[in-house]
């Protein structure tokens, strides 16, 4: 959109605030994608934490005035007022009070590029009820301390400032971080990076906080609503007791498998197992759920496609045509040639990969399989590896750590992209390589057996072995063979090493 | 040449031998030799069947040294240097990268020699950019002179046809040499390796 466009009096939809309770339909371009599937799953009756967004169009006001256009605020606090009747809380409020997500959201993902400030209207009084309520005076310190730390990280920008004792400033400061976030220097180069045009802007969801971290019957996970890696119809995910969403993103705690929250709140998981279905069958597609469960009650915080391995692609495009969630046609856009292409390479055996752990996963940097025993120092490495398979595991390495890979059936390491010196030195040699892994991964497979698979990124427990099995045995195979032999013309001929290139020829007629 | 010079040039390589290091620092094999043999039964280095090492002793003494060295330095002129050559760092690391991948997952198997010499140009771009670099980096430090021939040879290699000399580990391709060199900043400005690599400013 041109910038003149814009002027002090542009308002097109009238409305600069709205619910997100599911009564109307909204647009991802005016709401952004957060906003617009927490609003999707409200009309789907999937119970969302009470929410509001401020419109892409206000960031658009925003950017060319430099300031809130006119209305824009008392839009937003009539929704707080209406979120805090849907909660039985008050934002600001002395008793039972209301406390907020601020988060940005736009149109086209831009993963982790704007801010988000969790804990809005976290002040003395509020974290002194908040105590008396929960009679968890511990949580209640806790919280704000994250809030007070997180603000002066993003907001104020300084570990020394003052955070305001007014949660309606703390509020106000918070989304127009989170508007001015749009023009950060991380998200223009991202936007640059992936060809986005940097006129659009973010919207702003302020969504009631529920809190994972309140008691034992709380706590946080992330759901796939079928296996992301093999496809395999069956729900995988993380779950972690008494914690709030930020703890498992940044390592600081290990989440458990998702089967540990049918011990713990068995009601909860049966409930949110149903809502996967549900979602997976509106969304069509294979879905990436973030939930949190406060003091026994389910809260949906996200719901997105997920991504998955070559395998799954394939394997779910097949399976969801086959229950009737989408057309073969569909089924035949879902999987791409390069997927098919890496495929028909030789295979970690997958029923071996079914019954083991993925315990790493980080960014591929060198194709290939390698199994054996985890050494973390390049010198031991190179020692042990001439008497047995041994990986090379470490935080980064150096060029005098040469040997070692040199050693070693694979590479892994904590930090570091693909363009890293371990990265460099295991294309050139060959050797499978896995990179930035995280450091609490690699310290979970230090002195185990463990099997590589550097073209998907990934570290299983034990040894699994290679298969070099032809495609033509697939089942999966054979009926992508069946459903493109009838879409191509009838003297084509048909084989397993002809689908990608088949694959992508019926995809450029569809 | 110092002792310090040799001794970080066997402390990057790990493991190595007489005729690698005489290549690199452009000297006689045979005074090179003699030098090894002399901080062996020093208890600097030791030799094993697959070559020359430094002992925890001989990595204690480069420590040594090269903190002696850094005393005598300006931390100002070497943060300049090092911040130039951060820059350089992320051009010539695309660059490889580019180099071995056509894409995130198709392997550049070097059939198409017009995008090859794309690549070494924009890694030639980057070279020329390092000598006013290395220059003034040698006067600061003069054992850093090793660098822009080493360098310069590895370029003339690859652009002789012989692409291993590109990024092949172990013999003295740009990569080696580059990466021995981001080593050895590391190390004469005081900082490790894993800090930058957390920094990401390479690992």
């Amino acid at each position: 959109m041109d910038r003149t466009d814009v002027s002090d009096d542009f308002q097109p939809s009238g409305r600069w605030v709205l619910p997100l309770d599911g009564s109307q339909d909204l647009s991802r371009e005016l709401v952004g994608g957060k906003a617009w599937s927490l609003n999707r799953m409200r009309a789907l009756g999937i119970p969302t934490p009470p929410a509001a967004v401020m419109t892409v169009e206000t960031c658009r006001a925003y950017q060319s005035r430099g300031s809130l256009p006119p209305g824009a605020w008392d839009q937003l606090l009539h929704e707080i007022e209406a979120i805090g009747g849907a909660t039985g809380r008050r934002f600001g409020g002395a008793a039972r009070p209301l406390i907020l997500s601020v988060r940005s959201g736009a149109a086209r993902s831009m993963p982790g590029m704007m801010d988000t400030i969790l804990n809005v209207g976290m002040t003395e009084a509020v974290e002194r009820s908040l105590a008396e309520e929960t009679g968890n005076a511990a949580f209640a310190a806790d919280t704000r301390e994250r809030f007070e730390h997180e603000f002066r990280r993003i907001v104020l920008g300084s570990a020394t400032s003052v955070v305001p004792a007014d949660p309606f400033e703390q509020l106000r400061l918070a989304v127009l971080a989170v508007l001015a976030s749009w023009n950060s220097a991380r998200a223009r180069t991202y936007r640059e990076h992936h060809g986005l045009p940097h006129d659009g802007g973010t919207a702003v969801t302020v969504q009631a906080m529920v809190f994972g971290n309140l008691d034992h019957r709380s706590g946080t996970g992330v759901l796939f609503s079928r296996d992301p890696i093999s496809g395999e119809r069956r729900p995988f995910g993380e779950w972690l007791r008494r914690a709030q969403g930020e703890d498992v993103v940044s390592g600081r705690h290990t989440p458990e498998p998702l089967e540990q929250m049918l011990v713990d709140l068995p009601d909860a998981h049966r409930e949110l197992l149903a809502i996967a279905q549900r979602l997976e069958i509106d969304g069509r597609d294979i879905q990436d759920i973030e939930f949190t469960v406060e003091s026994g009650r389910l809260w949906v915080l996200q719901s997105r496609p997920a991504k998955r391995s070559a395998r799954a692609a394939v394997r779910l495009a097949i399976s969801l045509s086959d229950e009737g969630v989408i057309c073969v046609d569909e089924a035949l856009r879902r999987v791409t040639p390069e997927q098919l292409r890496s495929l028909l390479q030789p295979q970690l055996d997958t029923t071996a990969l079914s019954g083991t752990t993925l315990l790493a996963r980080g960014i591929p940097a060198c194709a290939g399989f390698g199994s054996g025993l985890v050494v973390t120092d390049a010198t031991a490495a190179a020692e042990r590896g001439e008497a047995e398979d041994v990986i090379l595991a470490c935080k980064t390495t150096s060029p005098e750590d040469i040997h070692g890979m040199l050693a070693a059936r694979a590479v892994i390491t904590a930090i570091g992209g693909a363009t890293s010196h371990a990265a460099v030195v295991s294309r050139e040699l060959g050797i499978p390589c896995v990179v930035g892994c995280g450091e609490a991964a690699l310290a979970t497979m230090a002195d185990r057996s463990v099997t590589v698979d550097g073209m998907a990124g990934c570290v299983y427990d034990g040894r699994i072995d290679v298969m070099d099995k032809s495609a033509a045995d697939d089942t999966d195979f054979k009926r992508l063979t069946d459903w493109l032999r009838a879409r191509v013309p009838p003297h084509t001929v048909v084989n397993i090493e002809a689908l990608p290139s088949l694959l992508a020829a019926v995809q450029a007629m569809q | 040449m110092t002792d310090l010079g040799l001794l970080q040039l066997i402390r990057v390589k790990g493991l190595t031998n007489a005729a690698t290091l005489a290549a690199a620092m452009g000297e006689p094999e045979d005074g090179i030799r003699v030098t090894c043999d002399r901080w062996t039964t020093e208890g600097l280095l030791s030799q094993t069947p697959r070559g020359l090492r430094l002992t925890p002793v001989g990595r204690e003494r480069v420590a040594t040294l090269i903190a002696e060295e850094r005393k005598g330095l300006d931390p100002a002129v070497l943060q300049s240097i090092y911040a130039a050559f951060c820059e350089l760092n992320s051009e010539f690391k695309a660059a490889v990268g580019s180099w071995q991948m056509r894409n995130e997952t198709t392997p550049n198997d070097h059939s198409d020699t017009a995008y090859d010499n794309q690549v070494i140009a924009s890694i030639a771009r980057v070279d020329e950019r390092m000598t006013p670099l290395l220059g003034k980096l040698s006067t600061v430090a003069p054992r850093f002179g090793i660098y822009r021939p080493r360098l310069s040879r590895a370029l003339e290699r690859v652009r002789a046809g012989d692409t291993s000399f590109m990024a092949r580990p172990v013999i003295d391709s740009y990569h080696t040499v580059w990466f021995e060199l981001h080593e050895d900043l590391i190390a004469i400005t005081g900082r490790t390796r894993a800090a930058e690599a957390a920094a990401g400013r390479g690992a």
